[in-house]
Parts: structure tokens; C-alpha cells; sequence
């Protein structure tokens, strides 16, 4: 809620609706001020916009009684700087009078307010207690910071969120805590540079880790340890939204510092500090590409150990960065291939979704084995669902044995989810031979249609025996997708090769692949039809001869009465002569009126027709149609 | 130009127009300390005046940063409002508690308690209450 007013005589609330509003005016020759609002239960109090300004709280709770007479105020002064703003107004309209004491104490310029505090933290009494943490924690004094950092393992929960408040303002006090002798301020300290995730003083804790003498040394290194740890986590994590630190540069000042200490090892010793650099360094970091091409470098074995064993988010970033680059050495290579922690895998698999997993995949082409699918570990079915096909990517993409490869296949295939299935399928057709084709037949029979598909699409190129008949079956399957896969996988039995090779087909073969043609081809109708239309004579003709052929004439009525219609008479006569099985009412009249016709080979085709069709029962014609569709 | 009145005037006064022109003239002497006295007393009024307003105005501005108790409880004591009798009964009170400086009374609520008040001020243990009541 804010409240605005301008420098004048007159002024209101910039929001009614948040209900208040500030009215400056004179009675009896005196500035007075009213605030009215509908949110503190006091009303039309008279206060001054200096008051408002310095003691907001006051202002609106019971303590604003105690205000001096209004003519004492510099007004004019107050009415410059009036831009109010009555932030979060108070749920409870009574302040205590000691809040204004430390709001005063808290803001105040003067530096006596310090001492004053500190000596405060000696109370008894509760309030004046945290008002005074409270006030000491808002104030930009080290020394006040330190009284309050050297209690800070007495404090109650409470208290030291009062103490939290405070981040970002302390850091002076926290160095200088860091630093002490004293022991307690050090734990302190310590604390609360976690709790702050303060960076800044990654160096002087370096410096302090490094002191051999310093019994310091060990609780710095393990703090260093854990704030190189969060920022890894701040790196390349989730960003929280409140926190406006940008993490890259924290990091770049921080790798400084423990750049500076790799260098100095043979002098600490601190393994923990170069595990905190390789968690921070990136892969385009000069100082570790020199230590991991050189096995004879101090920190080596230090480096390597972390890159294989550390589960810091910001190892397996900078292992997977390491995937992504172009010449990784083969010993980063077999780091990855020995990492088996299940977060490090999920990461790995996590990067066949990537764009840029053909780069990795380049470098995954190196690597011969992965620990991660040994016998004593987890197998591949245990795997999420997502995580079975992007492993399944993962070790085709790798270097491994097309052996190992079948096994896990197989094993997905048949232990494996749908994902899993289905990705193992599309696998095994990179992969020749008797075994991936038996793998690819079992798949055929898969309950999901899906992995039946992927099977079915790829059957035709094995060549197996059983093949066609196998998919003939599957284009009567109840799934469209497998039906799809089928036919695709039969696409060479298209209505356009067929029409192209009928003149050369024995009838057997006209009659056999015709059938097939018209189960595999769904557009074999409408072409029918087209070529029922087409302008040259013989293809008219031969379009009548392949409906017959395919027993398609109860289908092809229509066409083929219209084609009693043409101006060649022997596509008429060929019309009224196919149209003999088609024992429909329309039909008949077509041919009844055909028997009318100027040709008398169409006229006898016609009536012949006619007699076929008294010479059967009725229904009899619609019948074929039906057995023919049983044929099918 | 041409005075006629001030002219006239000038003859009334005979003895004045006769030493007109002596400061202009070779055998007029230095100028004396007490010529310049009015002129001194001017100024070093002026200046007092100055660094009267100049003091009151530091005393008054609590935006200036500094280190300094006595400002700090006039500072407190102008946030809660208090008049002059009651600044001066917290400030004894301070003295008396032996607390390091007087502001420190306004974080202190034992130091009003009426049984550990100082015998000086037993008998403004009323005010002493409603003092407590205002900043407590």
C-alpha cells in the first residue's frame, strides 16, 4: 500500500482502494495532518508528514499519543520530502514504544547507537534482547556484527532468523570472525558463512586452510569444501529467482583463488582444496587439461580420483562438458566409462535428448564399456521408462561390442517397458544377422503395437523366411499403426506397380497379387476409379479387366456404370459385362437400359448380364462381395 | 552640486567645518586602535552569532554522522516525544543507574523498577512510572 502526497495544501492517497488517505491542511492557524484509514482502527488521527516519515509505526500505533504539538514541526521541510510510503502496513495497530527505540537505534547516524546495543544483548528482557540483535544486524557495523556473530550459538530459532536477516551486510564481520583466535567465534562463523553461501571469503579461507599451524585449517578446508559445493550446485542448478548474484562470475573470483592453491599443493597438501577446483573448473580450463595430460603433476592423482568418484553436480557437468568436446583424452573417456552413481548415469542418459548428442556421441564412440552395465550392477530393466530407450541410444551410439549390444537388446526386448522395447527394436535394425532377425520376428508378436510397428517396418529387410505371409497378417491387424507398418513395409505391392506390370502377369499372378495389391494399397480404389476416367481406350479397358481381376466390382459400380456410358463400344460391352455380379437395383437399370443401346455387343453383353443375374438369388451377388472381403 | 539646506547646516556647526579636510592632509596621524573598536565589537558579534546558529543547527541535525551519546539520547528522547523535565529525569536516572551512557536507559526497563530506584529520585517515582509506561 502506498500513500503519496505532494508539496502543498491539499493532498490524497494514491490508492482509495487500499483505503487511506492523507489529507495536509490548517485549523486554528495550524498545520494539521490527518490520516484516514480504513485499515489501523485509529481514525482521523492528527500527526505530521515528519512524524509519518521518521516513525512510520509510531505514526499509526498507540505510541503516535506521545507526538508533540504540530506547530513544532519544520512542516515545510517534511512537506518537501513527502513521498510516503507505507509499506506493509502493521496486522496489529499497537506498536510497543521500544520499537521505536530500536527503529531510532537501528537507523540512527550516530555511532554511540552501538555500544548502546551491544551493551543491550546483556538484558534480561526478551524484546529489548532481539530488538537489539535485531537493530545491531540492520546497522553497517562490524562491531556490532561481532557481538552478535559471538552469540550466535546461543540464539534460539527465532533469534537467528532475526541474525539471517542480515545477509549480504555482514561479510566484514564474518572475516574477521573467520580469522580469530577464539574458537567459538570461528564455529560461529563458520555457520553462518554456509548459511549466507558467502563466497567473498572463499579466498581467506584458502589462505586459512593452507596455514599448516592454524588449528583452523581443517574446519576452513571442509568449509571451503562446502561452499564450493553449494556455488557448484547455484552453477548449474536451478537459479534461485531472489538470489541476483550472477554465479559465473562468483565462480571465475573463487577458481582464482583455488587456481592459486593448486599451484601451491606441494606446500599444503589439501587434497579437499583441488577437489574444490576440479569442481569449479570448466573444461576449457588450461590448468586442468596441463594436470590431466600430465600424470606426473602432484595434484594428478588428486584430479582424477575427483572426476571419478566426487558427486558434485559440478563434476558430472564438467565430465559431460568433457563429452561434448572434440579431443577429449582417452583417460577423461575412461573416467566416464567407470562412473556408475546412479546421478552421474541419469545425467549421462539425460544427454542422448540433447541437441548436441551427436557431439557427444562422437566421443561416447571411444568408449568401449560402461561399469554402470556390468553383471553386478543394476540392469537395464530396472531402468525408469524414458531411461531404457536413452540408454538403449547411449550403447549404440558407444564403442561397445555389438555382442554386449545384443545382450542388452535382448534383455530390454524382453524384460524391458514399452520405451524400452520399442527403442531395442529400432536398435536392432543397424545390427545384421540371425540373431537381431529372430529378436526382430519376437518383437512382431509384441503386445505393444508400437514395438509391433518398429518390428514389422523392419521385417522386409531381413529377407526371413515366412516374411510375406507374416506380413499379410499384420495388415489385418486391429491396430492401425502395425497396419501401417505393414503396408509400408509391402510397399512395393502399390496399385501403380501393379497397373504398370499387368500386362505382363500370368493370370494366377494377376489374380494372386491383385489381392494383395488391394489389401496393401488403400488408395487402390480411388486409383481404379481415375483410371476408369482415363482418356485412352485400352487403359479403360484394362482398368474394367483389373476390377474384375481383384473382384473389386461390387466396390466399382458406379465406375463401371458410368462406363456403360462411353463413347467406345467396347468399353460399354466390357462395362455390362463385369457388371453381371453386381446384382444391385441400380445396376439393373443400368443394364436394362444399356440393352438399349446402338452396339449390339453391348446389347447382348448387357442382356447376358441380365440373365446371370436371374439365374442367381437374390442377395447372391451381394454376397460375393462379402466373401470376397472373407478372401482377404 | 548644489545643497543649499546642507550647506546652511554645515555653517551652523562652525567648529566642525573648520577641521573638515584634516584627515586628507599630510600632518593627519595613523589610524588609532579606537577608531577600528566598533568595527572589532561588529564583527566578533557577527561571528558569535554565526557559530550560535552554526552550533544549534549541529546540535539539532541527527542526519550528520557521528559519535556522540548525549545526541544519541536527545535523539531518542525527540522520537518518543518527551518535553524537557522528562529528558532531564531520564538522564539523572541513567547517571544514577551507573549506565555507560544515557541512551542506554531507553534499552534499560530494570533502571525504572521502583525498588531499585535510586534515593534521589524516590520521590518521582511516578514520573519515573510514566516514563516507563511511554517507552516500554
Amino acid at each position: 500500500m502506498q500513500a503519496r502526497i505532494s508539496a502543498g495544501k491539499q493532498a490524497e492517497s494514491e490508492d482509495r482502494t487500499a483505503g487511506i488517505s492523507f489529507v495536509a491542511g490548517r485549523s486554528n492557524g495550524k498545520n494539521v495532518y490527518t490520516l484516514k484509514t480504513d485499515i489501523c482502527d485509529i481514525q482521523n488521527i492528527i500527526i505530521s508528514p515528519k512524524c509519518l516519515i521518521s516513525q512510520p509505526r509510531l505514526a499509526l500505533g498507540k505510541g503516535f499519543a506521545a507526538v508533540k504539538p504540530l506547530s513544532s514541526m519544520r512542516h515545510n521541510r517534511s512537506l518537501r520530502a513527502c513521498k510516503i510510503c507505507l509499506r506493509s502496513p502493521p496486522g496489529n495497530n499497537v506498536t510497543s514504544a521500544l520499537e521505536t527505540t530500536f527503529d531510532v537505534l537501528s537507523t540512527s547516524r550516530n555511532e554511540s547507537a552501538v555500544p548502546a546495543l551491544i551493551n543491550a544483548l546483556d538484558c534480561n528482557d526478551g524484546h529489548v534482547y532481539e530488538g537489539a540483535i535485531q537493530a545491531l544486524v540492520a546497522r553497517r557495523n562490524k562491531a556490532g556484527h561481532l557481538a552478535v556473530l559471538a552469540r550466535w550459538h546461543i540464539l534460539s530459532a527465532s533469534q537467528r532468523e532475526l541474525v539471517l536477516e542480515g545477509r549480504g551486510r555482514m561479510s566484514g564481520a564474518l572475516r574477521d570472525a573467520v580469522l580469530a583466535d577464539d574458537s567459538q567465534l570461528f564455529e560461529n562463523a563458520c555457520e553462518l558463512v554456509v548459511k549466507f553461501t558467502e563466497f567473498d571469503l572463499v579466498p581467506t579461507l584458502v589462505t586459512l586452510a593452507e596455514n599448516k599451524i592454524s588449528e583452523h585449517a581443517k574446519a576452513a578446508t571442509e568449509l571451503v569444501a562446502k561452499l564450493t559445493s553449494q556455488l557448484s550446485e547455484i552453477v548449474y542448478g536451478p537459479r534461485d529467482p531472489h538470489d541476483r548474484r550472477d554465479p559465473n562470475s562468483i565462480r571465475r573470483y573463487v577458481l582464482e583463488s583455488l587456481e592459486r592453491s593448486v599451484e601451491r599443493f606441494r606446500c599444503h597438501g589439501r587434497s579437499e582444496l583441488i577437489e574444490a577446483f576440479v569442481i569449479l573448473a570448466g573444461p576449457s580450463c588450461g590448468l586442468l587439461k596441463k594436470i590431466l595430460d600430465d600424470p606426473h603433476h602432484p595434484c594428478y592423482n588428486t584430479v582424477v580420483g575427483t572426476l571419478a568418484n566426487s558427486r558434485s553436480a559440478g563434476v558430472a557437468q564438467l565430465l559431460m562438458d568433457f563429452l561434448q568436446r572434440e579431443s577429449t583424452s582417452l583417460s577423461v573417456l575412461n573416467l566416464i566409462s567407470r562412473r556408475a552413481d546412479p546421478p552421474f548415469v541419469a545425467r549421462l542418459l539425460a544427454s542422448t535428448d540433447d541437441k548436441s548428442f551427436p557431439k557427444v556421441a562422437k566421443n561416447l564412440g571411444r568408449i568401449r564399456s560402461f561399469s554402470w552395465l556390468q553383471f553386478d550392477s543394476p540392469t537395464i530393466d530396472s531402468f525408469e521408462e524414458q531411461d531404457q530407450a536413452r540408454c538403449i541410444k547411449l550403447i549404440t551410439a558407444s564403442g561397445m561390442n555389438p555382442d554386449a549390444i545384443l545382450d542388452i537388446l535382448e534383455r530390454a526386448l524382453i524384460h524391458g517397458n514399452p520405451a524400452g522395447r520399442y527403442a531395442a527394436c529400432e536398435a536392432l535394425a543397424e545390427f545384421p544377422g540371425d540373431r537381431p532377425s529372430q529378436l526382430i520376428l519376437r518383437a512382431v508378436r509384441d503386445l505393444d503395437p508400437e514395438v509391433q510397428a518398429s518390428a514389422t517396418r523392419h521385417l522386409r529387410d531381413r529377407h526371413l523366411p515366412g516374411t510375406m505371409s507374416t506380413l499379410l497378417k499384420l495388415i489385418d491387424s486391429p491396430h492401425e499403426i502395425v497396419r501401417e507398418a505393414s503396408r509400408e513395409a509391402l510397399s512395393e505391392f502399390s496399385f501403380q506397380n501393379y497397373l504398370s506390370r499387368f500386362e505382363t502377369l500370368s493370370d494366377d499372378a494377376r489374380r494372386s497379387t491383385g489381392i494383395v495389391v488391394r489389401k496393401v494399397d488403400t488408395e487402390t480404389i480411388p486409383s481404379l476409379l481415375a483410371e476408369m476416367e482415363n482418356k485412352s481406350r485400352k487403359a479403360r479397358m484394362r482398368a474394367i479387366e483389373i476390377a474384375e481381376t481383384m473382384q473389386l466390382v461390387p466396390q466399382l459400380c458406379e465406375g463401371l456404370i458410368g462406363l456403360l456410358s462411353d463413347e467406345d463400344h467396347l468399353v460399354r460391352a466390357a462395362a455390362a459385362d463385369a457388371l453381371q455380379l453386381c446384382k444391385t437395383q441400380e445396376v439393373l437399370e443400368a443394364l436394362q437400359h444399356a440393352t438399349t443401346d446402338s452396339s449390339a455387343a453391348v446389347q447382348n453383353a448387357a442382356k447376358s448380364s441380365l440373365a446371370t443375374f436371374n439365374s442367381i438369388p437374390n442377395g447372391f451377388a451381394t454376397g460375393i462381395a462379402t466373401s470376397v472381403e472373407a478372401q482377404l | 552640486m548644489n545643497f543649499p539646506m546642507l550647506a546652511t547646516h554645515l555653517f551652523a556647526q562652525f567648529s566642525r567645518w573648520e577641521r573638515l579636510g584634516d584627515g586628507l592632509h599630510r600632518s593627519r596621524g595613523r589610524v588609532e586602535l579606537m577608531d577600528l573598536l566598533p568595527y572589532l565589537i561588529g564583527m566578533a558579534l557577527l561571528a558569535a552569532a554565526v557559530a550560535g546558529v552554526a552550533a544549534y543547527i549541529k546540535h539539532n541535525d541527527l542526519s550528520k554522522p557521528c559519535d556522540d551519546p548525549n545526541k544519541l539520547f536527545r535523539e531518542l528522547s525527540r522520537a518518543h516525544g518527551l518535553d524537557r523535565s522528562s529528558q532531564r529525569l531520564l538522564w539523572q536516572l541513567a547517571t544514577l543507574a551507573g549506565l555507560p551512557q544515557p541512551a542506554e536507559v531507553f534499552l534499560t526497563p530494570s533502571a525504572f523498577e521502583a525498588n531499585q530506584l535510586p534515593e534521589q529520585l524516590r520521590t518521582e517515582e511516578n514520573r519515573v512510572r510514566e516514563l516507563r509506561e511511554i517507552l516500554f
